[in-house]
């Protein structure tokens, strides 16, 4: 029974990480780029839903759309003002992209974290729950009505977000500048306008898993330090851009953390996805289920 | 002496006033509190330099500088804890188990570039640091390990910080100065040619690595004797984060860009403290501003007045 | 024993056969020209040869010696060095400091790379723009850098990928002009082009790939005016 327990909630977790890790997946489809601030988009949701839930008092079920469109926000600002450079020819690094987008996106993080702690102070916050349930059994196994309610909105955003990638004409034109930016400018795709959308998309998703988790995880200026990392390992294992391989990378860490804190180590639970990442980049640079990087 | 030469040349020049500068401020400063500061600022310094070497003059942005800072802090820390050793033995092997270390991940990171390569970094830094933190029983973990000083006076210790920062920065020079120089940069500009055209792409890296990680060690050694407390916070990603603010605020690719950058901004940010915690704000800000529209950073600002006025 | 032995080279990306079978040698002093049309392998094959990629079958040799599959940075040491299609310099450097780059690497000791190199830039005209990075130098002064970059150190033999392709025809001049005094002087070549009035002009003997396989190696004369050459560019059997 302990092992379905396990396993289990090794899947509720993986779905909040595929949750956060699918837009920087998409990101990474696009703009070949890792987004270092990732985390960031993380914490603002989470701030924005406990605040807009508690001060604001909306309550937690207006709060969630609320934090969705601060992610949006801050997303569509990051692409606007710090990436757009990379693809429209000027940055003055040069051929230097990828090393301009680390340390942007790393000064990026560290400006968002530092303002939150100015502005809102440093201690953490918890935010509210969205439904009132306690625990719960749900077959086999004990949850509580949080976490059930949270996992389905995560679900479901997921599942959106995979029908709107695959059916819609912005999900089919983000798909072609994935595979192919100048193909796609030549087939008079707005090629920036699918990057701006990728990059607001990513940011929302990722304010949503912070809002979800709040009552879980408290809000805290560097609460999305742990987030970003899982979601670096997830987008590395899944293979550097293929969204249905990052969300079952997503699965599969989840369930493997789950496991290995048991069954391995409670204090290396956190390194697990490390050495599975480093190892993937050693040896199978593509991950589980992307496309061999092209050199020039 | 051609134009580049004449650049580099001018660089270390400049360093070595500001170093200069440096070394004289004790005779008008005798604040404990404020030397202290300047000691710190040379621990970056030497972290801020020796990442140049490798981001700056070799193009690996590699995310685990403050990572072998805690490694040499805590290779001569352990040996002293639980061995004795004796930090003027401890301190080489510090310098000695980091550039191991360090040259060991250069040859794992051999192929990789951009994010991969931050990305295998940031890892391999998280798991060191993580591991370090849960090993209690050998490094005390969080609660950090007590460490012997290395003199009773704080100007000894500032003197010798400083006399380490000068040999590194001009053990640099003649470096860059080098044929070794021109190689790291041509890897750094296209490893592809670099390579067409006879230079040991395998080699040149792996050193730049080695040399980064032995003098991040180096200071994390030295700091370790300063504070005479080590723990695992000094390999935190948020030092490396400040170091990385450092280089590109001072201007990334230049020999006294690093130096300068560093003394900058944790003096300031010691300073700014008073006034309420802005600093970091203030910094990544100016880390973006200078990323996206002037990568030379200060030094180049610097150039650009020179050059008008004597134009 | 000649200077490059290429023979029964073969090497396949996933089902396509970029190069087939190929084999051909060249001479001490030879100043060969390698023709086909667009696909027909001619850089792979370039490529393979100066170690940026292994060879699935056959062998390369250098005066006599294997090279195929050695690194890239091992075979320029051997003496066989080559320029790239699309132009590759370090930008972030000086002209200058490209070419002492070159000699360096080569073993040149700092006094030669400095005399060589600007012997050098004189012969190609750049010393004007010596202490400019050579990103900021117009395609063709790149172009033309990267050629002297082959030169630093005389080569066994000098690869040259479509040295000539969108070049302003003074430096097409200047680098032709090079070319002849240097074969003159007994350096060897392989000149790839698109260029036939230069193919012409510059080289006595000309190989010509089509699909990947050797379909003509003469003097280039006859080589222009083989029917099998013909049909190739005009379409019977493309790539």
């Amino acid at each position: 029974m302990l092992n379905v327990d396990l396993l289990i909630n090794g899947l509720i977790i993986g779905l909040f990480y595929a949750l956060m890790a699918v837009g920087l997946t998409l990101i990474f489809g696009i703009l070949r780029v890792i987004n270092f601030a990732h985390g960031e988009f993380y914490m603002v949701g989470a701030y924005t839903y406990t605040f807009a839930a508690l001060k604001l008092g909306t309550g937690p079920w207006f709060a969630l759309p609320l934090a969705f469109a601060a992610g949006a926000l801050v997303g569509w600002l990051a692409e606007r003002t710090l990436m757009r450079p990379l693809y429209t020819g000027y940055t003055s690094w040069g051929l230097m992209r990828d090393e301009y987008s680390v340390v942007v996106t790393f000064a990026l993080s560290l400006l968002l974290i530092n303002l939150v702690d100015k502005v809102v102070g440093p201690y953490s916050q918890r935010g509210p729950a969205l439904v009132d349930i306690p625990r719960m059994a749900l077959g086999p196994i004990m949850l509580s009505g949080q976490k059930l309610v949270a996992t389905a909105v995560a679900a479901a955003m997921i599942a959106g977000l995979a029908l709107f990638i695959r059916y819609s004409s912005w999900g089919r034109q983000i798909r072609a500048v994935a595979q192919n930016r100048l193909g796609a400018s030549l087939a008079g795709i707005d090629t920036t306008r699918a990057s701006s959308l990728v990059f607001t998309l990513s940011g929302a998703l990722a304010a949503l898993s912070g809002a979800l988790l709040a009552p879980i995880i408290n809000a805290s200026p560097d609460v999305g330090a742990f987030p970003a990392i899982k979601s670096y390992v997830i987008v590395v294992l899944g293979g550097m851009g293929s969204m249905p391989g990052s969300v079952v990378a997503s699965l599969m860490l989840g369930v493997l953390e789950s496991f290995g804190a048991v069954y391995i180590s409670y204090d290396y639970r956190d390194t697990f996805g490390l050495v599975i990442l480093m190892l993937v980049l050693i040896f199978r640079p593509q991950g589980l289920f992307g496309e061999k990087g092209r050199e020039v | 002496m051609n134009r580049s030469q004449h650049r580099i040349t001018t660089e270390f020049w400049w360093s070595l006033a500001f170093l200069a500068a440096i070394a004289l401020v004790p005779l008008a400063v005798s604040n404990p509190y404020w030397l202290g500061v300047l000691i710190v600022s040379m621990y970056f310094a030497l972290l801020a330099v020796g990442w140049n070497l490798l981001a700056g003059y070799t193009g690996q942005f590699s995310l685990a500088p403050a990572c072998f800072a805690m490694i040499g802090a805590y290779t001569t820390g352990l040996l002293a804890y639980h061995l004795k050793v004796a930090p003027w033995l401890g301190i080489p092997a510090a310098i000695f188990v980091a550039a191991v270390i360090g040259m060991t991940l250069g040859r794992i990171v051999m192929r990789l570039r951009g994010p991969y390569l931050a990305l295998t970094t940031l890892s391999f830094a998280e798991i060191m640091r993580l591991v370090i933190g849960n090993s209690y029983e050998f490094t005390r973990g969080d609660l950090g390990l007590n460490v012997p000083g290395l003199f009773e006076a704080r100007l000894a210790y500032y003197y010798l910080f400083l006399a380490v920062l000068v040999a590194v920065q001009a053990g640099l020079y003649v470096l860059m100065r080098s044929k070794a120089g021109l190689y790291l940069q041509a890897i750094r500009d296209d490893e592809v040619a670099a390579a067409s055209r006879g230079v040991d792409v395998v080699f040149w890296k792996t050193a730049a690595f080695t040399l980064s990680a032995a003098a991040s060690g180096l200071a994390g050694a030295l700091y370790g004797h300063f504070s005479q407390l080590v723990s695992p916070e000094l390999g935190l990603l948020l030092q490396t984060g400040l170091v990385i603010c450092m280089v590109v605020i001072g201007g990334i690719g230049s020999l006294i860009g690093p130096l300068v950058g560093a003394f900058l901004v944790y003096v300031s940010s010691e300073m700014l403290r008073e006034v309420g915690g802005i600093q970091l704000i203030v910094f990544s800000l100016l880390v973006i501003i200078f990323a996206r529209f002037f990568r030379e950073g200060l030094w180049g600002l610097a150039k650009r007045v020179l050059q008008r006025r004597t134009a | 024993m000649s200077c490059l032995a290429i023979a029964g080279v073969s090497k396949s990306f996933g089902g396509l056969r970029a190069v087939d079978g190929v084999s051909f040698a060249i001479d001490d002093g030879e100043l060969v020209g390698l023709i086909g049309p667009n696909g027909s392998g001619k850089t792979t094959l370039l490529n393979i040869a100066s170690g940026h990629q292994p060879p699935d079958t056959g062998s390369v040799l250098l005066d006599g010696k294997p090279i195929h599959g050695l690194k890239p940075e091992r075979i320029a040491q051997a003496g066989l060095l080559r320029m790239f299609q699309l132009t590759r310099v370090f930008r972030r450097m000086s002209a200058l400091d490209n070419l002492l780059t070159a000699g360096r690497a080569l073993g040149l000791a700092h006094a030669q790379a400095a005399a060589r190199a600007g012997q050098l830039l004189e012969e190609l005209a750049l010393e004007r723009v010596r202490d400019l990075d050579a990103g900021q130098l117009s395609g063709g002064q790149q172009k033309l850098l990267e050629f002297g970059c082959c030169f630093m150190v005389p080569p066994r033999i000098a690869l040259l990928d479509e040295p000539f392709a969108a070049v302003h025809p003074a430096m097409k001049e200047i680098m032709a002009g090079y070319v002849r005094a240097r074969h003159a002087a007994g350096q060897t070549f392989l000149i790839v082009s698109h260029d036939m009035p230069v193919i012409v002009e510059l080289c006595p003997r000309t190989v010509c790939m089509n699909a990947g396989a050797v379909i003509a190696d003469e003097a280039t004369r006859a080589v222009l005016s083989d029917p099998v050459v013909i049909e190739a560019y005009l379409g019977g059997e493309a790539a």
